[in-house]
């Protein structure tokens, strides 16, 4: 037992022979990854819709849209994603792939955000620009809807189809 | 004495005081008594042998108009949970139930500071969990303060008493405290007389955060999963758990052990990355590496299943985001053999060097009675005899289906502790290799699922370093009280049994082997606080010691 | 450069890779002090720079008497200027530490000096006499057995790091060195335990017998390193004391020790 007990340390030698250095190169070496990694997601603008439902479903907002004047932006900062995958799992368009890239860093904050640029649709009715013209057709592919239907702003919509209702009635517009 | 009788007696009980029984599940039973008689009925529930789990204080006025304490304690023998509701409008004193059951001073402590509420018997003690720069009368937790307020530091707020004894200030900064907090050891020589402690350096505002807009039922469990870097998963299970239990989602038989199959797999990381800072904290660093050696092939293995080393970001309410084919299985079986021999190996060196022993023998000595006054969770609790695990105890996720021992070792000290997370460490093993064989087919997540508002539910987990409570009250898309409590925060009360004449060498020892985990247990209130980021060691000596007991 | 290539082994005996090339593998530690030499200097108080400069030139002064003596073993008064020089030595980091303030600073001084009383005096006296008397091998053996156990205690090396306990104390008596200050004192600390490894290779040609002053000096200069590594590997192995528990262990063994000297001595005294 006393030999035991001074011997045990001593086996920690033979572990040490066995298992020798298992120290990995990187970065002088390939990193340690498996197939089922996540890393940073990369957007295919082809296929986004921008419907934005990435952006609903994302935890820590990395994705954000943003509406300008003629366009919607649909922004991915690098810097706040979690690597989490929720985005490619919801998107319906499978617009998004999550790729193994984990080295991500830079000097600039700007250079870790990536913007995928929709142009918007005018509206039929009052010109103004009011959905991606990707998700418009995207939408159309899978409804087939009346497509001066498709092309009227949800305000414009609304008078309408009020207006309709109105004259089933017998108002007087 | 079965389940259901036990509900019965619980029930006459409380209508003997005057209460209401308003919900019975088959885990957990809701009453709501009047706050005068709370004492009384936590007085019964603790000598019929229930061990209080937490207290949550929520902000009810948007509902009636009230305050309102739910106190939630476990029957362990029933696996029955019994959460005890008092509530009282603004301003109106609650009484505490400190005195009867010792274990809830922390939490109504936190409660007071966080809701402003008067609680009797706590009004003269200092601030618990928020810096004491903290403007008067801003209350985080309540609805109307919005969750990305933020005050203005003011360093002079903090007093300055000087001590009596040498005092020892361990943190917030120390080469071997992983996570700020700040211990003063008064010692005499080497010898640790008292020990004073102020934690919550690091809160983040979880639970407020969960409240507000940024956040839907979706996205909390990856809040919740970065509540601690060791133990994320357990904080996300718990989290779907109890909101599954709330809205009564019937989750697959498939997503249920591919949960545990997980849980256990952090669990063994976990206890070889605890086993190699206790090794490093007694001087003996070949043990550090070569365990963290052997633990690398399961991190792998964790990444591999999940697609990431540590927040592993599978859980949604309904089920999970990842399924396991057969190749992944084998791969895991294969990991699981390799890991099981070298630690077996390892494990023999490693509890046989004689300083190890020397030193770890007979330090840090929790009595039973104490960790059964303090309801101390995990393996502080089954060290010092007290046989709890919520794996057995309260049954979920797919643990029926397996069968495991729970190691339990009466000393007390921290050798005890050193050898039950040794144990456990096989017994997870040997859960995931039964799990893996008997993985049922189908789906892995429900289709779709309702939240019906205003439903509470208590989930727990048994956490690598104890259980884990979360409790929720369900709202409109997101929580309307999301209440964490973490396994840490039940055990540090008991540090200040544990250091009480421990020589100083081994005091670190002591309060690693709790497995402090003070990202948990700092998780709660205010937002983004500006402390959270700076670190300043300001000298705190509040003059504050925790009475003796 | 002996401690980078000690580094190197226990490294090795952890699985892991230590001072990465060839290089650094023989240069890592010059490497550090370089490092720190660059870095800058909180000066608490004027005394440590004092107290820290004068270490290490006893220490320098210490490893040229213990050369000399080698080469010129008839010289005893060198002997004699060796070991006071040695002694003198020892005490200066424990003055330092006990000056400071830091309550860490002299929780390590106390630890530091509970380990030197236990140790020091019969390292000392063991070490003269080994040096100046010759004896037969009974008395060399339990003569070397202390000097060698000694020898290892006051390198500062786990089990009997508890002066400088990183983990548990933050440095103890290191704690306020910074920069310059702190790369003097850890180049100090090299050359004590040069000088350790020095007296055990010595000590081990006096317990075999040779003597030849020409070869003593090259052959002591070869088992420098080697009695280095042999001291690296065994503390690896094991972990690090407490202050309550080493010192009386030390304590028991060396005056077991020191009882068979006084035997062989007696029964050469009765013989002669």
């Amino acid at each position: 037992m006393q030999v035991d007990r001074i011997s045990s340390p001593l086996k920690l030698l033979t572990i040490a022979l066995k298992t020798g250095r298992v120290t990995k190169k990187y970065p002088f070496g390939p990193p340690l990854l498996t197939e089922s990694f996540r890393g940073a997601i990369s957007i295919d603008p082809a296929k986004c819709w921008g419907c934005g439902a990435c952006v609903l479903v994302c935890p820590p907002n990395a994705l954000t849209m943003r509406f300008e004047e003629e366009r919607a932006v649909l922004e991915y900062f690098k810097g706040r994603c979690i690597f989490c995958g929720m985005c490619a799992d919801v998107c319906p368009a499978s617009a998004i792939t999550v790729t193994k890239e984990f080295e991500l860093a830079a000097t600039n904050l700007e250079d870790l955000k990536e913007g995928v640029i929709h142009r918007l649709s005018t509206c039929a009715v009052c010109g103004k620009p009011f959905a991606p013209a990707a998700e418009l057709r995207d939408v159309m592919k899978m409804h087939p809807i009346a497509e001066e239907y498709a092309n009227i702003c949800p305000e414009c919509r609304k008078k309408r189809t009020a207006k309709a209702f109105g004259l089933s009635f017998g108002a007087n517009i | 004495m079965s389940a259901g009788e036990v509900v019965k007696e619980i029930e006459g009980k409380v209508v003997e005081l005057g209460g209401i029984v308003e919900s019975i599940t088959e885990t957990a039973v809701f009453v709501e008594v009047p706050r005068e008689r709370v004492r009384e009925l936590a007085d019964w529930l603790y000598n019929s042998g229930a061990f209080l789990k937490t207290c949550a204080g929520v902000d009810e006025r948007s509902i009636n108009s009230k305050f309102a304490v739910y106190h939630i304690f476990g029957l362990d023998e029933k696996g029955l949970d019994v959460v005890v509701k008092i509530s009282g409008l603004e301003g109106e004193a609650l009484p505490s139930i400190a005195d009867a059951v010792p274990a809830a001073e922390w939490c109504e402590l936190e409660a007071r500071d966080m809701l402003g509420l008067h609680i009797l018997g706590h009004e003269a003690k200092p601030r618990h969990v928020l810096p004491q720069d903290w403007p008067e009368g801003v209350y985080p937790l309540r609805k109307d303060l919005s969750y990305d307020y933020r005050p203005s530091g003011n360093a002079e707020k903090f007093s300055e008493e000087l001590p009596r004894e040498v005092g020892l200030p361990i943190g917030p900064y120390h080469p071997i405290l992983h996570e700020p907090e700040y211990f003063e050891l008064y010692v005499e020589g080497e010898r640790v007389v008292d020990v004073f402690y102020r934690g919550f350096h690091v809160h983040r505002g979880i639970e407020k955060l969960a409240e507000s807009q940024r956040f839907t039922y979706k996205t909390i469990p990856f809040l919740a999963e970065r509540i601690c870097g060791i133990c994320g998963f357990v904080h996300s299970s718990c989290y779907v758990l109890a909101v599954e239990r709330a809205a009564r989602i019937e989750v697959p038989e498939r997503a249920q052990f591919i949960r545990s199959i997980v849980l256990e797999i952090e669990r063994i990381h976990s206890h070889l990355l605890w086993l190699g800072i206790a090794a490093h904290i007694l001087g003996y660093d070949a043990g550090f590496m070569h365990m963290w050696r052997i633990r690398e092939p399961i991190m792998l293995l964790a990444e591999l299943l999940t697609g990431s080393r540590k927040t592993y970001g599978i859980n949604i309410v309904g089920g999970v985001r990842r399924d396991m084919d057969e190749s992944k299985k084998k791969r895991a079986l294969d990991v699981l053999k390799n890991v099981r021999e070298e630690y077996k190996k390892f494990v023999e060196v490693l509890t046989a060097v004689p300083e190890i022993v020397k030193r770890a023998t007979g330090t840090g000595v929790l009595p039973k009675s104490d960790a059964r006054a303090l309801s101390v969770v995990g393996p502080t609790a089954r060290g010092s005899g007290l046989k709890r695990d919520v794996r057995k105890d309260y049954p979920y996720f797919a643990y029926k289906h397996s069968s495991f021992k729970v190691p339990v070792y009466s000393e007390g000290d921290n050798m005890a502790r050193l050898l039950v997370r040794v144990d456990e460490v096989f017994e997870s093993i040997s859960i995931v290799e039964q799990l893996l064989d008997a993985l049922p087919k189908g789906p892995i997540a429900v289709e779709s699922y309702e939240i019906p508002p205003l439903r509470k539910a208590v989930g727990t987990v048994e956490a690598p370093r104890g259980e884990d409570v979360h409790f929720i009250i369900t709202g409109h898309g997101r929580p309307y009280r999301w209440r964490v409590r973490a396994p840490t925060y039940q055990n540090i009360p008991a540090l200040k049994v544990m250091l009480r004449n421990t020589p100083l060498a081994d005091a670190f020892l002591t309060i690693a082997s709790i497995d402090p985990c003070f990202s948990c247990t700092d998780r709660a209130i205010v937002i983004r606080d500006v402390r959270s980021g700076s670190r300043r060691f300001v000298g705190l000596f509040e003059g504050r010691r925790y009475a003796s007991r | 450069m002996y401690d980078s290539i000690e580094r190197k082994v226990k490294a090795s005996i952890q699985s892991r890779v230590g001072p990465l090339g060839l290089v650094r593998s023989f240069l890592q530690s010059w490497f550090d002090l370089a490092k720190l030499l660059s870095k800058e200097l909180v000066l608490t108080s004027y005394g440590i720079a004092l107290i820290t400069i004068l270490e290490l030139l006893f220490l320098a002064i210490t490893v040229l008497t213990l050369q000399v003596f080698i080469l010129a073993p008839q010289l005893q008064w060198i002997a004699a200027l060796f070991l006071t020089f040695l002694s003198i030595s020892s005490a200066f980091s424990l003055l330092r530490a006990v000056c400071l303030d830091n309550p860490f600073s002299s929780i390590g001084a106390f630890r530091e000096f509970y380990i030197t009383l236990a140790v020091e005096g019969f390292f000392l006296s063991s070490l003269a006499m080994m040096l100046l008397l010759e004896g037969s091998v009974m008395l060399r053996l339990p003569l070397f057995c202390i000097v060698a156990l000694s020898c290892y205690v006051l390198s500062g090396r786990t089990p009997f790091d508890i002066a400088e306990a990183e983990p548990e104390i933050a440095s103890g008596v290191y704690i306020e060195l910074s920069g310059p200050l702190l790369a003097i004192a850890t180049y100090s600390l090299h050359i004590k335990r040069y000088v350790l490894a020095e007296i055990l290779s010595y000590a081990l040609l006096k317990l075999i017998g040779i003597t030849s002053t020409s070869f003593a000096l090259l052959v002591v200069l070869l088992l420098t390193p080697i009695t280095w590594i042999i001291f690296g590997v065994i503390s690896v192995m094991l972990g690090r004391t407490r202050v309550d528990v080493g010192p009386i262990t030390l304590l028991k063994v060396m005056l077991i020790l020191m009882l068979f000297v006084f035997i062989s001595m007696l029964l050469m005294v009765r013989q002669a």
